[in-house]
């Protein structure tokens, strides 16, 4: 990044921040909701949600924070891969506990 | 040496990156900070990948059980240590725009600001042990908790690794430096987003 574009990578960097923290936020909300004094086993899609928001904050970071976006797109292939391979097997093994259990 | 490498050499200080370049690694020379760094973060996000799969794939066998100890885990602490890890990411980001600029004492309070959460991300997590320890859960309670204590253990073991980290490129900041020293940090945090929605949320 150009050294005269530190504002404008600040502001980005701020946007960021926002965006996860706000969606953090909120999947803490509505893990909560549902109270805590009973285990309940969730389906597949609120996991997948879970998931999905995790993985994009981890997303968010790779690009944005450690700065990959703008890199060799093979390394960046493989960051993304890992993060593919992680809510694929975390979703694998939620498919299995809710087949187990209907 | 083309266009696109001319640009990309002369945004970076040269007198700063030392024999980083001069070595051969397959494109890592391109990333910020040492690549030696990213191979460092490559083999961490393997090993906290296989722990979390591993922790999934346990929680097939007793998936009641799993989420019966869950319950007893205090997310509201762990979704406040996930704000305090991204803003202290934010916060090593904001200390390499300062190093890119040449504010050294900005930078360093960058520095200090990112360890100060890093500190309170330990002080929340240690407390969160504790309260387990009190109640009479531990390593061997079930193997829901051993595996949580085990990788969030490990984690928070990399945290006070990265506060040395920081400490370290803060004393001597140079940009490869700060760059290198920041990239282990937001390796920290983005294992921490993974780690918490598996652990604390998923059931």
């Amino acid at each position: 990044m150009p050294e005269n574009n530190g504002h404008s990578a600040g502001r980005t960097a701020i946007i960021v921040w926002t965006l996860a923290s706000v969606t953090t936020v909120v999947s803490l909300f509505l893990a909560l909701s549902d109270g805590r004094s009973a285990p309940v086993l969730l389906g597949l899609l609120p996991v997948c949600v879970i998931m999905a928001v995790g993985s994009f904050k981890a997303w968010l970071i790779l690009l944005f924070y450690l700065g990959l976006g703008r890199q060799a797109g093979s390394w960046r292939g493989l960051f993304i891969a890992f993060l593919i391979v992680i809510f694929a097997g975390v979703l694998a093994a939620q498919a299995a506990v809710v087949l187990m259990n209907t | 040496m083309d266009n696109s490498d001319e640009q990309l050499m002369s945004s970076r200080n040269l007198d700063d990156i030392g024999d980083a370049d001069d070595a051969n690694w397959g494109g890592l020379e391109d990333l910020p900070g040492h690549p030696i760094m990213w191979v460092l973060i490559l083999s961490e996000l393997v090993v906290f990948g296989a722990f979390l799969l591993v922790f999934s794939a346990a929680r097939i066998s007793d998936p009641i059980g799993f989420a019966s100890d869950q319950v007893q885990l205090d997310r509201v602490a762990g979704g406040i240590n996930t704000l305090i890890l991204l803003t202290s990411g934010l916060f090593a980001v904001f200390a390499v725009h300062a190093t890119k600029a040449g504010d050294i004492l900005r930078c360093r309070l960058w520095l200090l600001a990112t360890s100060v959460l890093g500190m309170i991300f330990l002080i929340i997590k240690f407390s969160e042990y504790m309260g387990k320890f009190d109640v009479g859960i531990g390593l061997e309670s079930s193997t829901f908790f051993t595996l949580y204590f085990l990788i969030t253990g490990f984690h928070a073991l990399h945290v006070v690794m990265g506060l040395g980290v920081l400490g370290v490129v803060a004393i001597w900041p140079s940009r490869i430096n700060i760059e290198t020293g920041t990239a282990f940090w937001h390796m920290i945090d983005m294992v921490w987003v993974l780690v918490f929605p598996v652990i604390y949320l998923v059931r």
